[in-house]
């Protein structure tokens, strides 16, 4: 019983990881310019991949696994963030802005009356 | 704070030795008991500690609450790609002034619905944090919902540690800085 439980939520936690990549990756295709792609590869990806990591650490079983993955989960939580954030400025610096498709853009504006 | 933590990883150890059961879940009651002991005696980390617990499960909570969102973008701009999107950058006023939980500001925004942060600058005399975000409707209000949502609650725990670091009455003179 424990395991077949155990087995659903293994597979819950690989289809929903899968789902999120699937979309994630569709999302950069079919976004319009470089920051909404960036949401969709930083976002859906992050929850995606912890997913995945989960499903795999549970399905290894031991605890050292399990706690292996926990790790690498708060490792990416950390580190993807701070990556996004720095292409997205780089993509705001070297792009031109006509190419983003921004309603409003307080930043050219700071950038204007500087 | 820091030597808070310390005691308690150490009182975390203490419990395996002394039940000569040596796995992790004896390491994480170890931790438990810890935390119990110290924040009986001192208050302000049981709080801390508490305060920045519901911080990560809220982050966590908005990271779930963002990716459906963005699923749903997605999905709708695929089965109706005349959907109209209104992206925007906007330039969010920071109170916060340590770069640590500036970071942290921007890490938690870049993983939350809809947010990404962009660069740091300065607009009308003070620090901004650029934010762009899919869907704009009214800056102000989005401006709004960013310090009501994350800016608050990191100020918060930034006075919860302030405390901490004020009031070291009851575990003596380390407190007050006699070595």
């Amino acid at each position: 019983m424990n395991s077949l439980l155990t087995d659903y939520l293994i597979l819950t936690l690989a289809t929903v990881g899968v789902v999120f990549m699937l979309i994630s990756a569709l999302g950069i295709l079919r976004l319009p310019d470089v920051f909404t792609r960036m949401h969709a590869a930083g976002k859906a990806a992050t929850l995606g991949v912890s997913c995945l990591l989960l499903a795999a650490g549970i399905f290894f079983g031991d605890g050292s696994q399990f706690w292996r993955m926990v790790a690498l989960i708060a490792l990416f939580f950390v580190t993807a963030p701070i990556a996004t954030t720095t292409m997205a400025r780089a993509a705001y610096r070297t792009g031109k802005v006509e190419e983003f498709r921004l309603s409003v853009d307080e930043m050219a504006e700071t950038e204007r009356e500087a | 704070m820091t030597r808070y933590l310390i005691i308690n990883l150490f009182i975390s150890l203490l419990w395996p030795t002394l039940n000569g059961e040596y796995s992790l879940n004896a390491l994480f009651t170890g931790f438990l008991l810890g935390f119990v002991v110290l924040a009986i005696v001192k208050r302000s980390y049981g709080r801390y500690f508490l305060h920045a617990t519901a911080f990560l499960l809220y982050v966590l909570y908005a990271i779930l609450q963002s990716n459906l969102k963005l699923a749903w973008l997605v999905l709708g701009t695929i089965f109706s790609p005349r959907i109209k999107l209104q992206p925007g950058i906007v330039a969010v006023p920071l109170t916060i002034t340590d770069p640590f939980e500036r970071t942290l500001l921007a890490s938690v925004i870049t993983l939350t619905p809809g947010t990404l942060s962009v660069d740091l600058g300065q607009r009308d005399g003070g620090d901004v944090l650029f934010v762009h975000t899919v869907d704009l409707k009214d800056p102000a209000a989005f401006r709004r919902e960013i310090k009501e949502n994350f800016e608050n609650r990191i100020l918060h725990l930034h006075r919860l540690q302030a405390d901490m670091a004020d009031t070291g009455r009851l575990l003596g003179n380390e407190e007050r800085g006699v070595q």
